[in-house]
């Protein structure tokens, strides 16, 4: 059964029609690689399914959940995990205690007991331990104690997936998530989305230009094309399809290989 | 050989507390086409930022034409002839695609103004920017706004050409209309810098190539001498191409 859906997703902007009845299944535990021209609706996609924006019409759910009243804080608590640009990050704290707060968030009581101050320091000790945890997973650990901003962008980038493994989502949601990387940042990120494709305990989406990078990672290709979703498949049969090769890759019709 | 159109000798700067720049030498060929690479936060964009006057050279000088640029304004050094394309790209979301063309063509007082042949070769290479020109430019989205920037540093002829990571966020068509367009600009004489992040698009535009670390340039050379030498590549960039 598929863990997230999408159906029907329309948004309109004035006359513009930016994210044109999508209607999409994924399966837990794969990675689904969104390519497109700029402006095609990839960014909107995401920005309906995590709730930023609200739908015209259409809904999204979540493992039998029908999520589409609800708020963007609502969905992250459900399960739907969004990279941001250290936007949902804590510029002035320390690595590990933007994770350590991530983890908190998702267990209640933790910090509830009262004045009992044995309960409170043990929590703390048990926050501090997963959340030191999951820095080593995803090779921070060694900068648990930096401050976010003086980060370098590649272990900015990191950090933005241990927050969403600290706040245990369900689907973890990238929106280029090299793009401005330099050539020696880039393997580290890479290696981390291609290590929790396969643990496969996470639904990945990814949107992604690169073309070698969505070659590798993804297990299926969607297309979207102004706004609506127009190829949905294998990887190498959608990267071969005339309307890719031409539209999106730019590669003239008579140079195109054989699918 | 060429005659550098743009030197930086000795270049210092200091952005509050911070000492970014460490004595930066930069030569820009006249009509060639340099990359400027490097780590992140080795002084790429900053460099670039000090040439247009927007942090100030605390020591050395800028020249462009032989001309001391260093104590310039920005306005006076953009007056120069120069586009900058910086990395935020400074789209005026409020105004629509074609307002925000419109102020970059200095010579155009109506879009009616704007040389139709150039305008055309634009649309060519940036389809949104035609799909778009009566939108609020805010609706765009981020690889579309990165296109109407460099459409709008490219609106009329300019001596030199300055962007920040020009094929950030684009589709792979887009990037290569980008490289036929700026090799068509070359060819017209245009000189062109460019700080890139996409090795590929580096490796099949650059003539010759500066790279920073710490706030300096530690290495200059050509393109395709950096192209062909892996070892120097792990050493500068951390990564063979």
């Amino acid at each position: 059964m598929a863990l997230l859906t999408t159906t029907g997703l329309t948004i309109r902007f004035g006359g513009h029609v930016a994210v044109n009845n999508v209607s999409c299944s994924f399966q837990p535990g794969t990675l689904t690689a969104i390519v497109g021209p700029n402006g095609a609706g990839k960014t909107t996609y995401f920005n309906l399914i995590s709730g930023q924006f609200k739908a015209t019409s259409g809904t999204v759910t979540l493992d039998g959940q029908d999520l589409s009243d609800l708020p963007a804080s609502a969905r992250t608590r459900a399960g739907l995990g969004r990279a941001f640009q250290l936007t949902n990050l804590f510029p002035g704290l320390s690595v590990l205690e933007n994770v350590r707060l991530a983890v908190q968030a998702t267990r209640r009581g933790a910090h509830h007991h009262g004045l009992n101050l044995w309960s409170i320091w043990s929590d703390h000790r048990a926050l501090a331990d997963r959340a030191h945890e999951i820095l080593v997973s995803v090779a921070l650990e060694r900068q648990a104690g930096s401050i976010v901003t003086s980060l370098p962008h590649g272990d900015q980038r990191k950090l933005e997936v241990a927050m969403l493994m600290a706040l245990e989502s369900k689907v973890f949601m990238f929106d280029e998530p090299t793009a401005g990387m330099s050539a020696d940042e880039m393997p580290a990120v890479l290696n981390l989305i291609r290590q929790l494709r396969q643990d496969r305990t996470r639904t990945i989406l990814l949107v992604e230009h690169k073309m070698d990078v969505v070659r590798e990672l993804a297990d299926r290709i969607i297309v979207l094309h102004n706004g609506a979703l127009v190829a949905d498949g294998d990887p190498a049969a959608v990267i071969a399809s005339p309307l890719v090769q031409e539209a999106y890759l730019g590669v003239p019709r008579g140079e195109q290989a054989a699918a | 050989m060429n005659a550098a159109l743009l030197t930086l000798a000795g270049v210092h700067t200091r952005i509050g507390a911070y000492h970014i720049l460490h004595g930066v030498d930069l030569v820009v060929p006249r009509g060639q086409l340099t990359m400027l690479l490097g780590r992140n936060g080795a002084g790429k964009t900053t460099t670039l930022r000090t040439i247009m006057g927007l942090w100030r050279a605390t020591a050395g000088t800028v020249t462009f034409a032989q001309r001391d640029i260093t104590a310039l304004g920005t306005p006076q050094i953009a007056g120069l002839n120069i586009a900058y394309v910086p990395e935020t790209m400074g789209i005026f979301a409020d105004l629509t695609v074609k307002e925000n063309m419109l102020l970059a063509a200095r010579a155009a007082r109506h879009a009616d103004d704007i040389d139709d042949t150039r305008l055309k070769w634009i649309f060519r290479m940036f389809p949104a920017v035609e799909k778009f020109w009566s939108y609020p430019a805010g609706k765009l989205s981020g690889g579309q706004k990165q296109m109407l920037a460099v459409a709008r540093a490219i609106v009329e002829p300019r001596e030199l050409l300055i962007i920040d990571e020009p094929s950030k966020g684009l589709a792979p068509a887009i990037i290569n209309n980008m490289i036929d367009a700026f090799s068509e600009l070359k060819a017209s004489g245009v000189t062109i810098l460019l700080v890139e992040q996409n090795i590929n698009f580096a490796r099949r535009l650059g003539d010759t190539v500066a790279v920073m670390d710490n706030g300096k340039v530690v290495h200059n050379g050509s393109m395709q001498a950096l192209a062909e030498d892996h070892a120097l590549q792990r050493d500068l960039l951390g990564l063979a191409l």
